[in-house]
């Protein structure tokens, strides 16, 4: 499929619909020659097989940061027409509403540095982590829904946050309309979120203390408090095992609802349903609740993260400057309303290891960071570098608004496990002086540094391409890992 | 309501071993980048069953590392018996979390297939809820490449898992 593409400029690939059977729109490869080079055959592939799904709008996007997943790979982005179109259970994945938050400090590398250990230390045992980790929370059932329903917002008011909080949150935390009890949402799926709020989970995701190294655009860093040599927080994790279980019971449900409406899938996991159908409607909802619960974990996190610092700095967290940069979902599905050539058209955009990146003007980005464009927030993959981007006006011609989520995979987990060894990766990284807490070694084998795309690439490639601009680089010097 | 019963095997002894005496139990492959694949083996129904939850299980942690202290049902229904392996796996994930129990231990007691054909697993997952030495976490069963075949008389499942 490689050898299709037909280079635009610089950054920008196509692949037109002629590629193969059924696509019913071109698909673009947004990346530099490098990106090309590297990205997998079959990542290649699966972009095209979404390209093959009722009411799918040009262009079916990669973005640099693409690797070969499942349904849609991850690092991509699949607009669909909200009448004509599908919505997809598959096009999201498992851990719906995965994403990253950012929140800075006034601290600088000096004030840190001898408490650095002790700060790692209590923040790996306020914030559960690990396979198997429940939280400290026990939700009843009227809590859950109440979670469910109003995402961040349940954790503000009942004393986990500050109203700001939730202003610098994607849709402010909290999708109107989800659904929160069965039918549309399992028991099985309550059960397993009652005991899991304010989990970090395990795999890829992580919690940081880094250091911002780097100011590429001043103008836009100010406005979003962030200076060089400034210490931030990301945090970096999504719905556990409750949207995990979203996300599986609707995968069945919608492989049945795939059949009903007779809609060929090129590939099974591209399970869907008509958007406008009850199918559509009762996923949405349901994901809704999934997108909620994962925005109330991490605002319940950035509580105990700066209970943390209170602890070992002894003040108060807002004297030490502990403010929402801003919060982004990675894994998601949204309705949105474009202009495209001239037309406004009201579209699912499911981004799946894609982040938004709205423009300048936008009346959804806070009012402080209007002028600028909203935050975007990149992670790096462990031990390297992480980003704030800014979104364009570029990113919404030609992106739906969207841009890359991190570093992407460039290794599988098995290849990672033989080539790398956890206690040599912990080492590696306490050798360049970062403290590193994890509940075990073959997680880090499994992320370490090597086993993922050079985020610096994937950056300089969604920079290049306009669809976001650079304004920080931080780099981690602690590291708590599930 | 009248249900057929399917023949169904005991585990054999050689527990957490992805191999038994005779045959490969399940392996995994290294086919796909971000996520973690296995085949699973078996000469009957419940016995593929069993040794897809212990490939699942073994991503996590060493089976052998837990020692099984108290069991848990675990139901599972489809209108396949691919559909069934799929229920069995994404239940058996569901139990670990709502029952925060390590398991390592699987049987099939009995399957049974309902008047309107649907087949329907009824089986126990016995672990401990110490945890042992973890890696990562599985947070879903994907319908990628997602396959239960039978040749010859042998089960083969093919499952890639979401870490």
């Amino acid at each position: 499929m490689k050898e299709k593409l037909k280079q635009l400029d610089e950054f920008h690939w196509l692949l037109d619909k002629s590629a193969r059977d059924k696509m019913r729109v071109s698909a673009i490869i947004i990346g530099s020659k490098r990106v090309i080079d590297t990205a997998e055959e079959e990542a290649i592939k699966q972009l095209t097989n979404v390209a093959c799904l009722p009411g799918a709008v040009e262009p079916v996007l990669a973005m640099p940061d693409v690797h070969e997943g499942y349904g849609l790979p991850m690092g991509a982005v699949g607009a669909f027409d909200a009448q004509e179109g599908i919505i997809s259970s598959g096009c999201t994945g498992f851990d719906i509403n995965c994403g990253v938050r950012l929140i800075r400090t006034n601290l600088t590398l000096q004030d840190v540095k001898p408490k650095l250990p002790a700060l790692m230390d209590e923040l790996f045992k306020r914030v559960p982590s690990g396979v198997g980790a429940t939280g400290k929370l026990r939700l009843n059932s009227n809590q859950l829904s109440d979670v469910l329903d109003l995402g961040a917002r349940w954790a503000v008011d009942n004393g986990y946050g500050v109203q700001l909080d939730l202003i610098h949150t994607e849709e402010q935390g909290r999708m109107e309309g989800a659904g929160t009890k069965p039918p549309i949402v399992s028991d099985t799926a309550r059960r397993r979120g009652q005991s899991q709020l304010g989990t970090l989970g395990a795999g890829n995701h992580y919690l940081e203390v880094q250091l911002v190294d780097q100011v590429f655009d001043e103008q836009v860093a100010k406005r979003f408090g962030l200076t060089k040599g400034q210490v931030a927080v990301m945090l970096h994790c999504g719905s556990r095992g409750f949207g995990h279980q979203v996300a599986t019971d609707y995968l069945q449900s919608m492989e049945a609802a795939a059949a009903k409406y007779k809609i060929w899938l090129p590939d099974r996991q591209l399970v869907c349903a008509p958007a406008s159908s009850p199918e559509g409607q009762a996923y949405f909802a349901a994901m809704k609740a999934a997108v909620n619960f994962a925005f109330c974990n991490r605002q319940v996190m950035t509580h105990w993260i700066r209970q943390g610092f209170e602890t070992v700095f002894g003040q108060d967290w807002e004297k030490l400057g502990l403010h929402m940069v801003y919060d982004v979902c990675h894994n998601i599905c949204k309705f949105e309303t474009h202009e495209l050539k001239g037309a406004k058209r009201q579209l699912y955009i499911h981004r799946k290891g894609a982040t938004r990146a709205f423009g300048p003007g936008n009346p959804q980005i806070p009012e402080d960071y209007r002028p600028v464009g909203q935050p975007v927030l990149i992670g790096g993959s462990m031990g390297t570098s992480s980003y704030v981007l800014v979104g364009t006006e570029q990113a919404m011609r030609e992106s739906f608004g969207s841009t890359c989520h991190g570093a992407g995979r460039a290794m599988s987990r098995t290849q990672a496990i033989k080539s790398f060894q956890g206690r040599a990766v912990r080492q590696a990284l306490e050798q360049t002086g970062k403290v590193v807490r994890s509940m075990g070694n073959q997680v880090l084998a499994e992320e370490a540094p090597k086993a993922y795309k050079d985020v610096d690439m994937v950056v300089d490639a969604v920079h290049g391409a306009g669809i976001s601009r650079k304004v920080v680089r931080q780099v981690p010097i602690g590291i708590v890992k599930g | 309501m009248r249900r057929e019963i399917v023949n169904v095997k005991k585990p054999d002894k050689q527990r957490h071993s992805s191999r038994s005496a005779k045959v490969t139990r399940f392996e995994y492959v290294d086919e796909v980048t971000s996520d973690q694949m296995f085949r699973a083996y078996g000469e009957n129904l419940s016995d593929v069953l069993v040794n897809a939850a212990m490939a699942t299980f073994g991503i996590m942690y060493d089976l052998a590392d837990v020692e099984v202290e108290r069991h848990v049902k675990v139901e599972a229904t489809g209108a396949t018996e691919e559909q069934l392996l799929y229920s069995w796996l994404s239940n058996l994930l569901a139990e670990f979390d709502v029952e925060a129990v390590f398991f390592a231990d699987f049987a099939i007691q009995r399957i049974e297939r309902d008047k309107k054909g649907n087949l329907h697993a009824l089986g126990k997952a016995g672990g401990s809820r110490k945890p042992p030495q973890l890696r990562t976490l599985v947070k879903g069963i994907t319908l990628h490449r997602f396959a239960l075949e039978r040749n010859d008389g042998q089960y083969k499942a093919s499952v890639v898992v979401d870490v």
